[in-house]
């Protein structure tokens, strides 16, 4: 059994992904097919075009059939998003220094035939129309950035596994009939669902006769198979891929096909990643006790079974955009499987099944799909040792969440008690509640300390030159901290309000050419409506986004108002002119070297439980997260609950990214460097140790980042890998969350390992690190984010 | 009530049960050759110079009164004799390579520096240790500091040299949950040599402290060429052997050279003896002698 997982894992991790035209030309092929027909039947029948010409095939020794593209690893194309950057990039695709893709000249030939068809009709270039000069403009600076929104889907959500395993798919084509035929269609408001309703039953059907194409394939393997063993395990695939995801699950093997079938689908409908699987254990656990207690599976074939499923979890790739892959270095899905916590009627949910998660997420060491671990306050001794026990192997995972935090920040937001003690994760640590939120979890990228250089500069942006939102005054001539504070309120209300026109934007052109009819299905009360998720089908609906940039500003902040304006060892002036020529200009008093360690060495710093700046934090942070709360999406109004943005401090590798466009700030951090990642401090600041850095970040205001709350620690493996540090490790997490802390997750690996591994990447080749909220191989990440990783402070148990 | 100390170390986890904050109090009467806090052994305030972050920007010798800072030969050279500590140095230092080690404190201002990790002694069993120097030296700051402490419903934890009066440790018996108790060598004629002080004293002191069923650990640092041999180690532990119980936890703590850049900041360079280094070698035997005599042989404390 340890040889089918280390075959199908090797396999896979040593695949480089190339790229794939099979659905370019399908869905090109579709499009010109039905032209004519509404939108959403037109995206229903582009599903079924690619579910039933698409080539399929299953791999030796794997259980679980499925693929997302011509071969294992390979990254389908979605035209009807971008094709631009494809087109002006796919030749270095291959020489790209990390996020590398294969593609061959045949490839590059095809998709250049194909991309004449799409000029002006992709999303993208509906985004581009939409958003007027300023927008663009303001996305220049770097204050925000949504880019990679217009280049590809949305995703961010937890599809309705659990009705689609418990009922099947016939039972949601069942409901989409019956409310066709309730339907008035002299009422106008009536006649405008039949599209999206045709479009379910459609949709729906393909995925159904995709499925018999595998049980088909596999019967056909099975015929020709001269293993005995190989041969009995094709059939059964051909039996569960007959059965589901048609029909309910009869067992927890087809369970787990029918859950792979319809994580795989939406992302074949729609290239959004951060594709949540959900609460795995929950839903699939009847199935397992079922089984389990007729003797039908034991326990290792569970956890093998498991571990089939991430191997093919992890053999999904999606290819972005140079720019947009700056943003998601790794080759990240943000596939994303949620354990333990508490049931919606706040019971204990830890089980059998969440302890076997764990054993394959061990056995298994891959990055993908993200596993997030549930804690609440009375979360058994034993699970929570457990999660300790793996987060020390260094395996990049799981993160750990605080049920008492997430399901506040979700009431907040207007969710049920149930719902919200319900909450799964999606993308990186995002709380979504399965089949019910709709929306868009994932949003635009918003840069505070970009917003503060400008304020600083007098509204003008240093590296481009522009005045978006002019200011009478500068740092040279500010009077007061107070008014420092007033000037970035400004930046920050103007750019909000861009973000939010081209968030909104975004979502406009999702609607009108982009709706998802299978994904709409499985998200309530879409069919009940009638109406798509983008048009306000689902229960609930958010725009989230990923902000950045916390203790950077915060020290920055500290540093004018303790240095310019309280001790008044250093003027506006002179700070000033110190970041404009990156603290290099030597022929001033102090130097600007001096002043550098006057401002880093000076002035308090976040992560170190001291009030001075952390309430500086709190206070720029919740005054951030209220105004985005603020802000209305396109679905207001029109049915959800909800549909406000809410924040994160989710930054991926955007910390980096952003930092290129940042000259010198405040806090002596130079020009172009990249910043503190998450909710996290900016490394080297936190000299107090890791408890004075857990404390200063649990006072930021968690119960309001209801998209988020992220931290990225890292610690050395060898201050955990004894067992009598497991308790210390564990005590540490919860208290944590005891002071409020929403999410944590840890790379426990050392400096040391680190700086061999970019020596010697040969040797390293599954050496596994957290890089935001997602997990990634080292030895793939480009040389800036690898740096960016061992630069985080390795903490270290005193 | 004051008292000097030189550091305040929060999240420590080899000192004590749990996640703990050490406390370390200046001035010690002992000079151990392989001190790794060689700044807890004055107790008074001192000037320190940490070389690697200085960028000789020269405020430090211009803003001098007494003439006591030079620049030579790319480093600041602090005249010791002449410097009244009044600290102009260390505030126009930018880089923050001048520092004052050692600052006057009351009980209240340490208190609460050690209930801000409260949150994590709650569930970890931690707490407050005090550690040196040799804390019973300021005993009265220490008393009301575990007083405090204990008050607070802190664990708490003293590491002691055990070089002190018996009145000392009597005044804080039930204000102590752990003695972390240094045992270094039953030979008094090397206790002597390489700690400049008798080792009568603190054998004794141990004794009586057993002997009034206190939690105590003891704990062996080991150095190579002092206490490290075969023989060393087993006197050692069968002088504990007759009064401790079976099972007793040593803690072997293994020499190590962090702390010798500290006597180049203080000034007091003269002072530093380099021991070999520890290797796995000497540890696993050490473990071994510990066991033979049934005790339970813990390295690096917990």
């Amino acid at each position: 059994m340890d040889d089918r997982i280390s075959i199908l894992r090797n396999s896979s991790l040593s695949t480089i992904p190339e790229i794939c035209t099979e659905r370019a030309r399908l869905v090109t092929e579709s499009y010109q097919n039905y032209s004519n027909e509404p939108v959403i039947l037109k995206r229903a029948r582009t599903l079924e075009k690619i579910l039933l010409h698409m080539t399929i095939f299953i791999e030796d020794e794997q259980l679980i059939a499925g693929n997302l593209a011509g071969k294992l690893k390979a990254t389908p194309i979605f035209p009807e998003f971008s094709v631009d950057w494809i087109e002006q990039e796919m030749d270095g695709f291959e020489k790209r220094e990390g996020d590398r893709f294969l593609i061959s000249p045949g490839t590059k030939e095809e998709l250049r035939n194909l991309f004449p068809y799409w000029k002006g009709k992709t999303h993208y270039d509906r985004c581009e129309a939409l958003l007027n000069e300023e927008t663009k403009k303001a996305e220049k600076t770097g204050v925000i950035d949504n880019v990679w929104i217009r280049q590809g889907g949305d995703g961010h959500i937890i599809p309705d596994f659990k009705k689609v395993i418990d009922k099947g798919l016939l039972t949601i084509i069942k409901e989409a009939e019956e409310q066709l035929s309730r339907l008035d269609l002299t009422d106008p408001k009536d006649l405008g669902k039949v599209p999206f309703l045709q479009g379910v039953i459609i949709a729906n059907n393909a995925v159904i006769r995709f499925a018999h194409r595998y049980a088909e394939l596999a019967r056909a393997k099975a015929d020709k198979e001269r293993d005995f063993q190989r041969r009995q395990e094709l059939w059964d695939i051909a039996n569960n891929c007959l059965s589901v995801p048609a029909n309910p699950a009869r067992n927890f093997y087809e369970a787990v096909q029918s859950l792979w079938f319809i994580h795989l689908v939406v992302q074949i409908e729609d290239n959004g990643h951060s594709i949540g699987l959900g609460r795995v254990d929950q839903f699939l656990y009847p199935y397992f006790q079922k089984d389990f207690a007729n003797l039908l599976i034991t326990r290792e074939q569970a956890v093998e079974l498991i571990s089939c499923f991430i191997v093919k979890c992890y053999g999904l790739s999606k290819i972005r955009s140079w720019h947009c892959t700056q943003y998601d270095r790794g080759y990240p899905t943000y596939q994303n499987l949620t354990l333990g916590g508490q049931t919606s009627d706040g019971l204990e949910a830890v089980n059998e099944l969440s302890y076997i998660c764990l054993d394959a997420f061990v056995k298994t060491k891959l990055p993908q799909p993200a596993f997030s671990c549930r804690w609440h306050k009375k979360s058994p001794w034993e699970w929570r040792k457990r999660v300790v026990e793996v987060v020390s192997m260094g395996l990049g995972g799981p993160a750990i969440l605080n049920d008492e935090t997430v399901a506040f920040a979700l009431i907040g937001k207007g969710m049920t008690i149930e719902d919200a003690l319900d909450y799964g994760i999606c993308g990186c640590a995002e709380p979504t509640v399965m089949g019910k939120s709709g929306g868009r979890y994932g949003g635009s990228y918003f840069n505070q300390l970009k917003a503060l250089e400008i304020a600083l500069y007098g509204g003008k942006d240093p590296r481009t030159g522009y005045v978006l939102c002019p200011q009478e005054k500068s740092l040279i001539d500010f009077t007061s901290y107070e008014e420092v504070e007033d000037a970035y309120k400004k930046q920050v209300n103007y750019f909000m309000k861009k973000y939010s026109i081209m968030e909104n934007s975004v979502d406009f052109s999702f609607e009108e050419l982009i709706p998802n009819p299978f994904l709409s299905s499985l998200t309530s009360d879409c069919i009940k409506r009638g109406k798509h998720i983008k048009q306000g089908g689902a229960v609930y609906d958010y725009t989230g986004n990923e902000t950045s940039g916390t203790a950077n500003l915060a020290n920055s902040l500290a540093a004018v108002k303790k240095l310019v304006f309280e001790e008044k060892v250093i003027s506006g002036k002179e700070l000033l002119y110190a970041m404009e020529t990156n603290f290099e200009d030597t022929t001033t008093n102090p130097t600007g070297e001096g002043i550098r360690q006057l401002v880093m060495n000076k002035a308090p710093k976040f992560g170190n439980d001291d009030d001075y700046v952390d309430r500086i934090a709190v206070k720029m942070l919740d005054y951030w997260a209220s105004l985005m709360s603020s802000y209305k999406n396109t679905r207001y109004d029109r049915g959800p609950i909800g549909c406000h943005f809410h924040p994160s401090t989710t930054t991926v590798t955007g910390n980096i990214a952003f930092g290129k466009v940042i000259g010198a700030t405040p806090d002596g951090r130079k020009s172009g460097e990249p910043f503190a990642d998450s909710s996290a401090p900016f490394h080297g600041t936190e000299i107090k140790g890791i408890t004075s850095a857990i404390k200063s970040v649990s006072k930021l205001p968690f119960k309001k980042i209801s998209c988020g709350g992220l931290l990225n620690m890292r610690i050395n493996p060898l201050e955990v890998k004894d067992e009598t540090q497991i308790p210390r490790f564990e005590a540490l997490i919860r208290s944590y969350f005891d002071l409020g802390g929403f999410q944590i997750q840890w790379n426990v690996v050392s400096t040391k390992t680190l700086r061999e591994a970019q020596i010697h990447p040969e040797k390293y080749k599954d050496l596994v690190v957290k890089v935001a909220g997602y997990s990634a191989l080292f030895v793939t990440l480009d040389r800036k984010t690898q740096d960016d990783i061992i630069l985080r402070t390795e903490h270290v148990l005193k | 009530m004051k008292g000097i100390i030189f550091n305040i170390q929060r999240f420590a986890v080899h000192d004590g049960p749990g996640i703990r904050t050490l406390v370390f109090l200046k001035g010690c009467p002992l000079h151990c050759h392989w001190c790794c806090n060689p700044e807890g052994q004055k107790s008074e305030i001192e000037l320190s110079y940490v070389i690697n972050h200085c960028r000789l920007c020269g405020r430090c010798e211009a803003v001098c009164d007494q003439g006591a800072i030079n620049i030579i030969e790319k480093r600041v050279l602090i005249r010791r004799d002449l410097c009244d500590l009044c600290g102009n140095c260390v505030e126009n230092c930018l880089s923050g390579a001048l520092k004052i080690v050692g600052k006057q404190v009351d009980v209240e201002t340490v208190l609460d520096e050690v209930k801000r990790d409260e949150p994590f002694y709650r569930y970890s069993g931690g707490g407050l240790t005090v550690s040196g120097g040799e804390p019973t030296l300021q005993n009265n700051f220490l008393v009301e500091l575990l007083k405090g402490a204990h008050q607070e419903g802190f664990n708490t934890a003293i590491e002691t040299s055990g070089f002190c009066k018996w009145e000392n440790i009597e005044s804080i018996l039930n204000i102590v949950d752990h003695f972390l108790f240094d045992v270094k060598h039953v030979s008094d004629e090397k206790h002597k040599m390489f700690t400049g002080v008798s080792n009568k004293i603190v054998l004794e002191n141990l004794l009586r402290l057993i002997h009034k069923g206190v939690n105590v650990i003891v704990r062996v640092p080991l150095i190579p060429s002092f206490n490290c041999d075969e023989d060393d180690l087993r006197k050692i532990m069968s002088f504990l052997s007759e009064f401790l119980k079976k099972g007793s936890q040593i803690h072997l703590l293994p020499y190590h050279r962090f702390g010798l850049p500290k006597y180049d900041h203080i000034g007091d360079d003269n002072k530093m003896v380099l021991f070999e280094k520890i290797n796995k070698s000497h540890i696993e035997r050490a473990t071994q002698i510990v066991n033979e005599f049934n005790f339970i042989a813990n390295v690096g404390g917990s």
